[in-house]
Parts: C-alpha cells; sequence; structure tokens
C-alpha cells in the first residue's frame, strides 16, 4: 500500500477564481497564469483553498470523485503549479 | 544643454517639480524618459502626488508602472523556476542589475524596466550550468560557428539564453569584464562578498559597495548609450539609498582599489554628481582610486555628457551621435585588443548591412 | 468649439500635416506629421469630423514619410515612426494610409497599459455594448461596417479599451478597416458609405478604410457599458443563428487574444471576469448581412 499523500495549494500562488455554470477559470498570481478548468478540478482546487492540507482520499471523498479521477486532476494540477504533495 | 533636457533631469532629481510642468514640457518630457527606459522611474516618483500632474500625462506614466510592476512579478515566479533548475550547482549564484534590484526590492527597483535576468556564477560552474538550465528548458538562440566563439573565448558570458516556454532571457556571466578586456577585475572576491536575498534561499546578489562599482562598471563599460542615463539613474538611487552611511564611502573606494574599478567608479561619481546631483561627499571623488588626469576627464566631458544625451531628438546637440558613437568604439576598445576588435566592429558593420 | 479636420481647406489640411497635425481620438492625441499626399487624402476622407487640438501635451508624436535611400527611384517607400523609432518594415509608397492606420493602433497596443486592451471590435446601440472579437476570416469588420452604417454608435474596430477603473468601455471611433470581399460588399449594400482608397497587395490583401458615422465621432468621450460578446461567423447559406458561447472559454478568448492581459496581473484577471460577468456570450453564424442586423437588433432590444 502507498503512503498517503498530502494535498495543498502551491506556496505563494494566491488563487483567484470565477465559477461559470460547470466550469471554473484560475488565476495563479506569481505565475500570472490563467487557466480554464473543468468543474471537477474546480471542486477540489475550491475544497483545498477553503480547507487547506488534505489528504488524498479525504479529498476524494469530500469532493465526491472516485480516487483515480482525482489522481489525474491531482496531477494535471501539479504540473501547471497550483498543487503541491508531501 | 536645452529646456526639455533641463526639465527631465530636474525631474530625476526633484520629483516634486514635476508637479509644476506645464504640459507643453510634458509633451517633450514624457518622450525623452520614454527613450532612456526611465518613464516608470518618473511614474514611481510621481506616484505620491499623480493627482497634481495632467491626468492624460499620469496615464502614460502609470502605464509605465504597469509594466515594470508586470516585469517584478514575472523575475519572482522566474526565480522560482530556476531555482529548480540550478538547484545542484555548487557555489553561489548571484543576480545582477535589474534582476537584483527587482528581487531584493533596491531603490532603483521603482518603476524599473528590464530585458533579462543576468546571473553571476563561478567560471568553473559554467559548463554545468548551462547543461542544467538547457535541461530546464533554456536555450541558446541560434548563433553563427563566429558569435559562439566570441562569446566563449573572449566574452564574460554564456551566450544569452531563452526560456523555451516563459520567453525570458537570461545571460549567465562569470565575470563583470570581458575576459579580453584590458582591465580585469575579479569576480571571484564579488561572488564571496556576496549576501543572501530574503526569501530566494538559492540566490544571493552582491553587497551594497559591490553593486554599486558593477553599476558604474556597466555603464561606463558598454556601448548601450540609449540606456546611459537609465544606468546612471540607478546608480543615484543606490549611493542615495546607502550613501547617508557615512563609513559607506570609505568602503566603496577601498572596493574599488581592490577590484580595480576605480576609473569606471570615478566617471559614475562625477557625471551621477554632474547630471543628477547625487550627494556624493567631495572625498570620496579626491581620492578616488585611479583618478584620470584632468585632461583626459576633460575629454571624457568632451564624449559622455552629450553621449548621455543621445537618446532622444529633443536633447540631442550636434555632438550626441558622433559621442555615443565614439564610446560606442571605446566600449569595445576597452573590451579586446585591436588585432581582435577591428576584425570584430568590421564583421557586425557587414552584418546590419546584410 | 475646437476646429474639425473637416473645417480646414485642402491647402490648410496639407500644410498642418507637414509641421503636425494635431489630431484627437477617444481619450488620445495623435501629432501626426506627413508629407505623403495618400495620407493627406485618407484623412480628409475618413477623419472630417475628428476634433483638432492646439498645443499641449500629445500622447503619441507620428510620421508617415516616403524612406530616403537609393530605392527612392525606383521602387519608392514610405514608413512609420512613432517619435524617432521606425517599428516597421518599409513599405510601397500607396500603402501610406493604411500604415497610419496600423502605427496608430500599434501606438495605443503598445503603450496604453493603463487600459485592459482586447483585440476586437465594438458597437453601442441603446446604451449597450457588444464586443466582437477578432479572429480573422470571421467577418468581423464586414459585420462591424455594417452595424456601424445602420444606426449602431462605433466604439472601435481593432480595440476594445476597457477602463481599469469602472470597466466600462472607452470610444476610439476610428475608421473600420474593411479587407478584400468585404470592401466591395460593404459598398454594394451601403451605397452612401464613405470609404476611402484601396491599398492593393498588403500583407493582409486588398485594404481599405470606412468613415467613421459622424454621431459616434461626435460622442467619442461617452463610454459604454458591456452587454455582450458576440464570435462572429460567415458561412455560407445558413440562417443567422445566436447560440450561447461557455463564459469560460470567452474569458479564456478575451484573455489570450488579449493586447496585455496578462500585463495587468491580478487587475487583469478581475476586469476580465467582470466583463465576462456583464456580458452575456453567443456564437453567431449568419450568411446574409440583413439578418445579421435583425439579430443584432434583437439582442439590444
Amino acid at each position: 500500500m502507498k503512503p498517503p499523500r498530502f494535498w495543498r495549494i502551491a506556496d505563494g500562488a494566491d488563487l483567484a477564481w470565477r465559477r461559470w455554470e460547470d466550469e471554473y477559470v484560475f488565476h495563479h498570481a506569481l505565475a500570472n497564469d490563467t487557466h480554464r478548468l473543468s468543474g471537477p478540478a474546480g471542486i477540489v482546487l475550491t475544497q483545498l483553498l477553503h480547507s487547506g492540507e488534505m489528504e488524498e482520499a479525504t479529498l476524494a471523498d469530500t469532493c465526491g470523485l472516485d480516487e483515480q479521477e482525482l489522481e489525474v486532476i491531482l496531477q494535471e494540477l501539479a504540473k501547471i503549479d497550483f498543487l503541491t504533495w508531501r | 544643454m536645452n529646456p526639455a533636457c533641463a526639465s527631465f533631469l530636474l525631474a530625476l532629481r526633484e520629483p516634486g517639480a514635476m508637479a509644476e510642468f506645464d504640459a507643453r514640457t510634458w509633451d517633450c518630457v514624457v518622450r525623452l524618459a520614454r527613450a532612456c527606459g526611465l518613464l516608470g522611474r518618473l511614474g514611481a516618483q510621481a506616484a505620491g502626488f499623480h493627482e497634481r500632474l495632467p491626468p492624460a500625462v499620469w496615464r502614460h506614466l502609470e502605464a509605465a508602472l504597469t509594466l515594470a510592476e508586470q516585469q517584478r512579478r514575472a523575475v519572482h515566479w522566474e526565480l522560482v523556476q530556476l531555482s529548480f533548475d540550478l538547484e545542484g550547482i555548487a557555489g553561489p549564484v548571484v543576480l545582477l542589475k535589474g534582476a537584483a534590484y527587482a528581487a531584493a526590492d533596491l531603490p532603483p527597483a521603482a518603476g524599473r524596466i528590464f530585458t533579462d535576468i543576468d546571473l553571476l556564477l563561478p567560471r568553473a560552474q559554467m559548463d554545468a550550468t548551462e547543461a542544467a538550465l538547457m535541461l530546464g528548458g533554456w536555450i541558446t538562440s541560434p548563433h553563427d560557428a563566429y558569435d559562439l566563439r566570441y562569446y566563449r573565448e573572449w566574452m564574460h558570458e554564456l551566450p544569452p539564453m531563452q526560456h523555451i516556454r516563459r520567453q525570458t532571457w537570461l545571460d549567465v556571466h562569470h565575470n563583470l569584464l570581458p575576459e579580453s578586456a584590458r582591465r580585469q577585475t575579479r569576480p571571484e572576491l564579488i561572488l564571496s562578498a556576496s549576501v543572501p536575498l530574503p526569501g530566494f534561499p538559492r540566490f544571493r546578489i552582491p553587497a551594497p559597495v559591490d553593486l554599486v562599482l558593477h553599476s558604474a562598471t556597466h555603464l561606463f563599460h558598454e556601448g548601450e548609450w540609449q540606456h546611459g542615463l537609465r544606468d546612471l539613474a540607478d546608480l543615484d538611487a543606490l549611493l542615495r539609498a546607502y550613501g547617508s552611511e557615512p563609513a559607506f564611502w570609505g568602503r566603496l573606494l577601498s572596493r574599488a582599489a581592490e577590484l580595480n574599478l576605480g576609473r569606471p567608479l570615478y566617471y559614475a561619481l562625477r557625471y551621477a554628481r554632474r547630471l543628477l546631483q547625487t550627494p556624493i561627499p567631495e572625498e570620496a571623488i579626491a581620492n578616488c582610486p585611479e583618478r584620470p588626469c584632468s585632461l583626459s576627464a576633460a575629454v571624457m566631458d568632451v564624449l559622455f555628457l552629450p553621449a548621455f544625451a543621445s537618446a532622444h531628438a529633443e536633447c540631442r546637440s550636434v555632438l550626441s551621435r558622433p559621442a555615443a558613437f565614439a564610446l560606442y568604439v571605446r566600449s569595445h576598445w576597452l573590451r579586446m585588443p585591436l588585432h581582435l576588435l577591428l576584425p570584430h566592429l568590421l564583421r557586425k558593420a557587414f552584418k546590419t548591412e546584410a | 468649439m475646437a476646429l474639425t479636420l473637416g473645417e480646414l481647406s485642402a491647402r490648410d489640411l496639407r500644410r498642418h500635416l507637414a509641421r503636425g497635425l494635431d489630431l484627437r481620438t477617444g481619450p488620445f492625441r495623435f501629432l501626426i506629421r506627413s508629407r505623403r499626399e495618400e495620407v493627406a487624402r485618407g484623412l480628409e476622407r475618413l477623419y472630417p469630423d475628428f476634433p483638432l487640438e492646439v498645443d499641449g501635451f500629445r500622447d503619441f508624436h507620428i510620421r508617415i514619410d516616403a524612406v530616403a535611400g537609393p530605392r527612392r527611384c525606383y521602387k519608392p517607400q514610405c514608413n512609420f515612426w512613432h517619435d524617432e523609432h521606425a517599428p516597421f518594415k518599409p513599405l510601397p509608397l500607396d500603402h501610406a494610409f493604411p500604415l497610419l492606420e496600423w502605427g496608430m493602433n500599434w501606438c495605443i497596443a503598445g503603450y496604453a497599459q493603463h487600459y485592459l486592451m482586447l483585440h476586437a471590435a465594438v458597437l453601442e446601440r441603446h446604451g449597450r455594448a457588444v464586443i466582437l472579437p477578432g479572429d480573422p476570416g470571421a467577418g468581423k469588420s464586414t459585420l462591424t461596417a455594417a452595424l456601424a452604417l445602420s444606426g449602431w454608435r462605433l466604439l472601435s474596430d481593432e480595440i476594445t479599451l476597457i477602463d481599469r477603473v469602472d470597466g466600462h468601455i472607452v470610444p476610439l471611433a476610428r475608421p473600420i478597416s474593411l479587407k478584400n470581399q468585404s470592401i466591395a460588399l460593404i459598398r454594394e449594400a451601403f451605397p452612401q458609405a464613405v470609404i476611402g482608397d484601396t491599398a492593393l497587395d498588403t500583407h493582409k490583401g486588398s485594404v481599405a478604410h470606412l468613415r467613421p458615422p459622424p454621431n459616434s465621432v461626435a460622442r467619442m468621450s461617452e463610454k459604454a457599458r458591456p452587454a455582450h460578446i458576440v464570435f462572429p461567423r460567415w458561412r455560407a447559406e445558413t440562417t443567422a443563428r445566436l447560440t450561447r458561447h461557455s463564459k469560460a472559454d470567452a474569458f479564456i478568448h478575451a484573455a489570450t487574444h488579449g493586447f496585455n492581459y496578462s500585463l495587468q496581473g491580478r487587475l487583469g484577471f478581475e476586469l476580465n471576469a467582470a466583463l465576462i460577468d456583464a456580458c452575456t456570450c453567443w456564437d453567431f453564424e449568419y450568411s446574409r448581412l440583413e439578418e445579421a442586423l435583425a439579430a443584432f437588433e434583437e439582442l439590444v432590444a
């Protein structure tokens, strides 16, 4: 079994966001990057913004996503420097 | 000196005077400041009382400030990325000039615009650094074999690199002056005296005296006269910030001797005082190491003073362009011996024609 | 009351131009210098309603003139200078007027960072502004010209300026650039349209400019509230049709096609978000202009 991973918003990202219908647009202040994100990705980010660091399995439960789906989202968000884990 | 030029210099040294400028003066000053790369600096200096400027003028200063602000943000992010790329490099990585001012929030950073990030590393780390940067997505812009040899054999830096995705330009130096230059300094002393940069553990910045000396050297050894006044304004901001501490001046002079940079420091102090009325103690100029004789100082006055004004027609005298050209040739003269210089200039001349 | 360009005699206009014609367009003053007849003729035809100013602070000092040098004799060329800087490559002499228009756009796009600037046309009717983002070949300019000639107030053809304080749209009211077939199309549909000389074989093909409606110029100091963003697409043999466009996509489109979105940092995000919040976003397919005009009329009814 793999050790639990804890995810949080990347340091200094200072995210701002808007939601229109079921899509999100996020702005990463430090990178000055803007991304259009799907509903589930937006839910993950807003959850982490709200709650701070979360363990992967808890995050999946809270956001109502299955773990594979969440894994893909987390990797994508880490790639654009929105998230980091330990 | 013509009135537009005089008003511009007045705005630089006594920002409050801008509140009294009439629209016609502004019509020249904005263009001059833009040509010299100092519009953002005027903006930063006027920000506190901008309601006293004509709104149409303030919009231009505000626009230049917006650009400078964005560059400052971009440098911060770039340094975060570069920290990863340079993780494995041994020894100090020192930021120079614009990037150092912006990252450490030093006085010259206010409203300042710059085009690349300059790094100084020990010469022994150059190959490893270049390799690490290439892995991180930094690529050397295409140069012909001659250009590459020019950089690698005679210059004090790697050929400029650009990030493939973020488009940022990076200059990696191992010295302040070219290897081939007449004047040689000791970059290892600048590296070892560098100070940590708060918030960015991978980077350091030069000690205050070295920041001043590098800025002075850059100004009087580079051929970019378009930015002569901008560089002088950087020096002015640094000297005003550090110079109020009495011990600073003694340290600056002995450091200039140690680094063999007395002559450029002398000219920097002379022209900062002359054009921007930077408060510099008389003894500092009198005791400057390598003070030139009064004849060479007079010759340099004839060259430098008009060259500072060469950025824009509003300021330019009949002498400016020839003076700027003479200084361009001089900067190359200082960089390499004649047997290298002449072929190099000829080649440059043919390349621009082609 | 300030003098307008049209009130100058032909001779005075050329005299002014030789030493600097001080023209205002929306919030900007341009001091235009030129000895080119093409430039004088273009200004005469397309800018008669614009006010002239005297003295004081000008935003941009620009010049269009023939390029000196050996080519002068066999293939004369002209260039554009902002202050002393020539950002473009020289063009054939008969492109002097479009070069002036591009040069003016270049000045605004490059230096007016105190606005959020989108690459889009924008018009207003009944107090509601409609933004038309400009994908090349989408028929944006044709549609803009048709709307302007049908009672809509032209705010801008190429650059939509957004005030950073209130998010409203700041007009420029400059001429509309028509390309290739749309020149004949507009001439045919609107015989009253005033169109300048056609410059052939530019990098955009044939280009001619349409004079902005006098009423749009008269009201160029009046900002407008954004209400719709419409992504137009011309398609043969289709009925005009408006369908909803994703707001998140419109956001990204406006950001990536903007002139200075990323330069504004977080403020850019907030301004763009406020714009998308304020607007309904649409895709619009059309093939016949009359149908398009009716659909737009309905949008702001």
